[in-house]
């Protein structure tokens, strides 16, 4: 479960995340949607306990982050736009490194290679060097490591921005696979598209407020699109 | 934790092919150096021994003399020292002592204005470079591309990430810096060998805690590298400069040359004055086989008379110069705490036998075996007696004690070196605390 209560953050008088209430049930994937600098990365952030929150709460698994880094760190997964991994080093290498750090009971390389098989990567590819990787691969690798640590939460900022259409959809299928586990998942997107396709509600942030949350089942895309624009012209 | 983290930044480094040229660079210089200063140290232990051409005591006692030799520095082999200033070889006569300095001894004149390269020249220089050069990006870079984000999504904080690079590093460059040097000196005792290594560990603590505090900042990649470059041109180069400089300019000493020369001008008056009473004397008596014992006791003591007034008009102009170096060194000691190399290289000196303090304890051997010397020698030469065998053989020999109080005297700076690196490590970690992601 992923929680913000009264979430608040200000920067030098700014105030980018205000008041935010969001609860995401394990299961549900949450799209937020909003245009740059609308707060979306600094809500991550304040998830990943990054940057603490001027007042209110994040929470995770019902823990507040401030208070149990450690304990939330693992139980929740993210991926960046850009999942940056160590070059030199091989996918299962990567993984096995994440997946150490996080404690997770998966370690042999045939635990391994197993969950990089269910993410898309083939052996020969999770054997090569992530220097040699294209984005949507790392994207595998990010997937990978949420898996293996059989994370609870699952934190996407801008997962797709950059990939192919049928990368894009590969991940989507991933990522829908993983909210049927059970992973309560919230994933900042610039993507009406995939917000509409992935996403069970999808939110929509402007300058530091959830303006709307809508229910993906009830919209059309062209629906979710004039939303959107009409909340930015606002 | 940090283990794990260290072992797998042990791998990324592994990979790396700066990291591997920077290891090879510094294995090769600590090998190259070790293997020039075994050369060089069995070099320095040879000395001949002329045998006496006249059994007269004049001729035993200061025409020959005796020679004293410094027996090479228990590790030599790791630092040239003052070896190349201080005389090695003493000759000691009833009159005086000499510093013996031979072609053997003076380094070529391309060898004295470039310094010798040693193990001590390696760490106390390329070490700190080193360090620097594999630590200038310790968090920048993966922080600039987002690795450091995925790391920190991860039950783990970011101290112990960063523990684990600068571990990996310290070993990485520690180890060689370490076992090389122990290699090539494993002749010499363990106090010593321990109170170098304890010196070297302490010094590599104080560069790595600079390089903490640095990448604390915040800056990118670049900019930690120009500002760590910068710092080891301050401490390492121009720090030290700076202060030999205040020194001469607070205390002068004359050159060689002119010491020398007022030497000589000091002496000219007390030598000419005996010269010419020595002249008169064998102007009296043209031929020595008419001159007797009792003649060759005069000459003896205008000899004597004519030694003791140089000795006593030298003896001014050496106190003189000793009392002005003596003053450098006092203040050196008090200004080197700004530099860490300068500590540094102090320690590594007296510690390897090649400083200050062990020319002048054996200097000290010298003097008193002078008097020891001259007290057996003198009476014979004042009577112008020709020696037996016998009392060669019980002329006074010299048994050098080497000072083993030297890894107590180092223990003060060390100590300091070490609380100075821990601090600047504890430093550095305390500013990661506001790293900005």
């Amino acid at each position: 479960m992923i929680e913000a209560v009264q979430l608040t953050k200000i920067f030098n008088g700014v105030t980018a995340v205000d008041g935010l209430d969001l609860t995401i049930k394990p299961g549900e994937v949450f799209c937020l949607l909003g245009a740059n600098g609308a707060g979306k990365t600094t809500t991550i952030n304040l998830f990943l306990n990054f940057i603490q929150p001027a007042s209110g709460e994040a929470r995770i698994s019902g823990m507040n982050v401030v208070h149990h880094p450690v304990e939330t760190k693992q139980r929740l997964a993210y991926i960046p736009e850009q999942v940056t991994l160590y070059r030199n080093l091989t996918g299962i290498e990567n993984l096995r490194f994440f997946s150490r750090l996080a404690k997770a009971d998966a370690d042999s390389d045939q635990e391994l290679l197993a969950i990089l098989r269910q993410c898309g990567l083939t052996e020969e590819q999770a054997r090569r060097r992530v220097g040699t990787y294209s984005k949507g691969m790392r994207q595998k690798i990010g997937i990978a490591m949420t898996v293996a640590k059989k994370a609870e939460a699952l934190l996407l900022d801008e997962p797709t921005s950059g990939l192919d259409p049928k990368a894009s959809n590969d991940f989507s299928m991933l990522l829908t696979d993983l909210a049927k586990r059970g992973v309560a998942i919230l994933m900042a997107t610039h993507d009406l598209f995939r917000a509409k396709e992935t996403g069970h509600r999808v939110g929509i942030m402007k300058h530091g407020k959830l303006v709307d949350v809508l229910d993906t089942a009830t919209l059309g895309h062209t629906d979710l699109e004039q939303i959107y624009l009409r909340h930015m012209h606002d | 934790m940090i283990a794990f983290l260290t072992r797998h930044e042990w791998k990324l480094l592994a990979t790396n092919d700066v990291v591997r040229i920077v290891i090879a660079v510094f294995g090769a210089a600590l090998v190259f150096a070790s293997l020039l200063g075994v050369a060089r140290a069995r070099a320095e232990d040879t000395a001949a021994i002329p045998a006496p051409r006249s059994m007269r005591a004049d001729a035993i006692a200061n025409e020959r003399g005796a020679m004293l030799v410094m027996p090479a520095a228990p590790m030599a082999s790791l630092a040239a020292g003052q070896s190349d200033v201080y005389p090695g070889y003493l000759k000691v006569t009833a009159r005086n002592v000499d510093a013996l300095v031979t072609g053997d001894q003076v380094a070529h004149p391309l060898a004295v204005a470039s310094g010798h390269f040693d193990v001590a020249f390696v760490i106390l220089f390329l070490y700190p470079l080193l360090v620097f050069a594999i630590s200038f990006d310790l968090t920048a870079g993966e922080r600039d591309r987002g690795t450091l984000r995925m790391v920190l999504a991860q039950p783990v904080g970011l101290r112990d990430v960063v523990a684990g690079k600068v571990i990996a590093r310290a070993v990485l460059l520690g180890v060689p810096a370490i076992i090389i040097p122990i290699l090539a000196a494993s002749n010499a005792a363990p106090p010593r060998l321990a109170a170098w290594t304890a010196a070297v560990v302490a010094y590599g603590l104080i560069w790595h805690g600079i390089a903490l505090i640095v990448n604390a900042r915040g800056w990118n990649a670049a900019t930690n590298a120009l500002v760590l470059a910068g710092i080891w041109l301050l401490f390492a180069i121009v720090g030290p400069a700076t202060i030999n400089l205040i020194i001469d300019l607070r205390y002068p000493m004359p050159s060689r040359v002119t010491a020398a020369v007022q030497a000589r001008a000091a002496t000219q008056e007390a030598t000419v004055q005996g010269n010419r009473e020595l002249g008169q004397f064998l102007q009296d008596h043209p031929t020595s086989s008419n001159v007797g014992r009792e003649g060759m006791r005069q000459f003896a003591m205008l000899q004597a008379a004519r030694d003791r007034q140089i000795a006593e008009r030298l003896q001014a102009v050496e106190t003189a110069f000793e009392q002005q170096l003596q003053r450098q060194q006092r203040l050196a000691s008090w200004l080197s705490v700004l530099s860490p190399t300068m500590v540094a290289q102090g320690v590594l000196l007296e510690t390897a036998g090649t400083g200050r303090t062990r020319f002048e304890h054996f200097n000290a051997a010298a003097s008193r075996f002078q008097a020891e010397w001259k007290a057996y020698f003198e009476p014979r030469v004042l009577d112008a007696a020709t020696l037996t065998a016998d009392e060669v053989r019980d002329a006074p020999k010299f048994n050098y004690v080497d000072d083993t109080s030297v890894t107590g005297q180092v223990a003060t700076p060390i100590a300091g070196m070490a609380i100075a690196g821990a601090v600047l490590v504890w430093l550095g970690f305390r500013s990661y605390r506001g790293y900005q992601l």
